[in-house]
């Protein structure tokens, strides 16, 4: 994946929209962006490339995002990485430090400026092989439904989405696999929030990597046979969707927990899962492949 | 009045943050800026499960939106946390009015009717709702200074809502009565374009022209750099620099200290179109000469009722004023002219 921008960065710009602001802003003044994003970027002299995690609420993104950085981080499938800024290793260590505990990290707020980013530059441990510099927000769920039905809603995820160079769709496979309409439907919208976001500039197809995960699949073993089959006959619109509109889908199966032991308590009308122990699999397949796209 | 309810449940249509219900007649628009600044997970102020908190802000087509947050039980994912529950209010000009332009009384109206009741399970169409102004908000009689208040405090509040500047407040008591003298001295005409909130965290993305939270945020202050808003300690306010706003300013801090916040509330009530710093000024003068009148001299008295004498008719300042103007200008020509008592 070739770096696409050359041109110069201010230190004051903001990256995702653009927006000028002042010398000492923590959070870019119109989208709530971490500036120090921009002045690292500054410090590398090239413009970093945006991967987008969506997905529904509690789908699983934080655990998603979380865990990948951190396998990145212990060169995982011969990846190495390094994150520019303390701030990039904040939601591995929320996410890694909650699951050692037997809990899942807290959730997402909706408000922007309390998310999670991610600013790592990752290559392949091989002669030659050249550094990538991504940029992986964590974005609140509901932001991104909100957004996708009434867009313009939240400025930033439409910028973010505009600008992904690569966008990882989390889908609840779990729930697809029990029958619920509710994973098709939401990534049927999302792939046509995406596909409106390209139509405005002029594209007939989609040519930016998509990679579905289709999470929780530890639920549904079938789905790690053959991931494509599986949401062919679970989530067929979305199948429908991908072949009409989109250039470069893949999918993959993935699941980060091992086991779930559900609590209770007399206090307590909703039951908490407690995630037993992890055992990964899938999840750095399809970072690879997005990294491994033209 | 309109109603939608900002909170987490799952349903069939989804889980996590939305509006869950609404009104017929609140539209898409007002539903996108209601969704972009209310409050989800983790953002009241304190953790308790008795936290109630309150976001006002203009909303699209001319009217105003108070919300009503409190805790709702634990978040049904289970994720940590309490559940954020928002019930929204939206009023058009005229019912705004009846509470006299102050969220804070709207806010307690919503108490009577939502608060520790919040419904996770409504109609998705919600019926118009009835709210009543609690009955001591209705009357000027009834204005109190509230004595933890620090006149100056509210002086430089006000003065950043004139001069329509971004603040963040840390107040180390709960803000709600800082938050009410402020507003009472604030002229109507400011009062509809008021976007606040207290008790929620700071949030750059709710774009709230004043927000009050408690001082234990250094994070807070953190994220405030860079946002063109400033911070403001309530307990310890800086000395105030001059402005053209001071003459306003000081009569109320004059009634402040007369302890007549009763007049101030009457006075910015009424200013509903203009709060210019030549029309606030000419008002202050006003209000400065009628106290003089009372005591003035027969020299200063010809002088003050020639200065006033076109007024009405220039329009220049209210009538209400004048009138009282006048009324204490006569009562004062009647004392001197009664015989001293030898």
């Amino acid at each position: 994946m070739a770096t696409k921008y050359a041109d110069t960065i201010s230190p004051t710009t903001c990256l995702i929209c653009n927006t000028s602001n002042e010398p000492d802003a923590l959070l870019c003044e119109q989208c709530d962006a971490p500036m120090a994003i921009v002045q690292d970027a500054v410090a590398q002299e090239r413009r970093p490339q945006i991967v987008s995690v969506i997905g529904e609420s509690n789908v699983g993104k934080t655990v998603y995002l979380g865990f990948l950085l951190d396998m990145l981080a212990q060169r995982a499938g011969d990846f190495e990485d390094v994150p520019k800024g303390a701030y990039s290793v904040d939601l591995q260590q929320s996410v890694i430090s909650h699951m050692a505990q037997r809990q899942f990290p807290p959730k997402t707020p909706m408000e922007a400026d309390q998310w999670y980013w991610a600013y790592y530059q990752v290559r392949r441990r091989q002669p030659n092989a050249q550094w990538v510099d991504l940029i992986m927000p964590d974005m609140a769920g509901e932001s991104l439904a909100a957004e996708v039905a009434t867009p313009k809603t939240f400025r930033v995820i439409y910028n973010l989405l505009n600008k992904s160079v690569g966008l990882l769709l989390l889908l609840d496979a779990a729930l697809a696999a029990n029958g619920s309409t509710q994973p098709d439907f939401f990534a049927m919208k999302m792939l046509s929030y995406i596909d409106s976001i390209n139509s405005a500039k002029g594209r007939k197809r989609i040519d930016t990597p998509v990679a579905v995960l289709l999470c929780k699949a530890d639920h549904c073993p079938e789905c790690f046979d053959n991931p494509t089959e599986f949401v062919k006959a679970n989530m067929n619109r979305t199948w429908n969707l991908c072949q009409s509109r989109f250039d470069s889908v893949a999918f993959f199966a993935t699941s980060v927990v091992g086991s779930l032991g559900y609590a209770v308590s007399d206090d307590q009308e909703n039951v908490t899962p407690i995630p037993l122990h992890t055992a990964l699999r899938g999840v750095i397949e399809p970072f690879e492949w997005i990294i491994g796209q033209p | 009045m309109d109603q939608v309810i900002f909170t987490s449940v799952r349903s069939p249509s989804g889980v996590g943050y939305r509006i869950i219900a609404a009104s017929p007649s609140v539209n898409r628009k007002e539903k996108a800026e209601i969704i972009r600044r209310a409050p989800s997970h983790a953002s009241l102020d304190r953790p308790d499960p008795d936290a109630v908190a309150m976001l006002a802000f203009p909303i699209a087509e001319d009217r105003y939106c108070v919300g009503f947050s409190q805790h709702a039980g634990k978040e049904h994912t289970a994720r940590g946390g309490e559940r954020v529950h928002t019930h929204f209010v939206i009023l058009n000009m005229q019912d705004y009015e009846v509470f006299e332009m102050n969220p804070l009384t709207v806010h307690a109206a919503l108490n009577a009717v939502v608060g520790g009741r919040p419904q996770l399970t409504p109609p998705p169409i919600l019926e118009q709702l009835q709210l009543r102004a609690a009955p001591q908000s209705m009357h000027v009689q009834h204005c109190r200074i509230a004595p933890t208040c620090n006149v100056e405090a509210v002086l430089q509040i006000s003065l950043a809502m004139l001069q329509t500047q971004r603040l963040l407040v840390v107040d180390p008591l709960d803000g709600h009565d800082l938050l009410d003298q402020t507003i009472t001295c604030l002229p109507a005409a400011l009062r509809h374009g008021l976007a606040v909130s207290l008790g929620l965290k700071f949030s750059p993305s709710r774009r709230l022209q004043l927000c009050i939270v408690r001082p234990d945020k250094a994070q807070t202050r953190r994220t405030v750099a860079g946002q063109n808003t400033r911070t403001f300690d309530a307990a310890n306010p800086p000395e105030r620099k001059s402005s053209r706003y001071d003459a306003w300013l000081d009569l109320i801090k004059r009634r402040w200290e007369e302890g007549k916040l009763t007049d101030i509330k009457r006075l910015a009530t009424d200013i509903t179109e203009d709060a210019c710093p030549e029309t606030l000024a000419n008002i202050a003068a006003l209000c400065f000469d009628i106290d003089a009148v009372a005591k003035a001299p027969p020299e200063e008295l010809a002088r003050l009722r020639t200065k006033y004498a076109d007024a009405a008719t220039a329009q220049t300042h209210p009538v209400r004023l004048l009138h009282q103007f006048h009324d204490a200008a006569q009562q004062r020509a009647q004392e001197l002219e009664q015989p001293h008592p030898a």
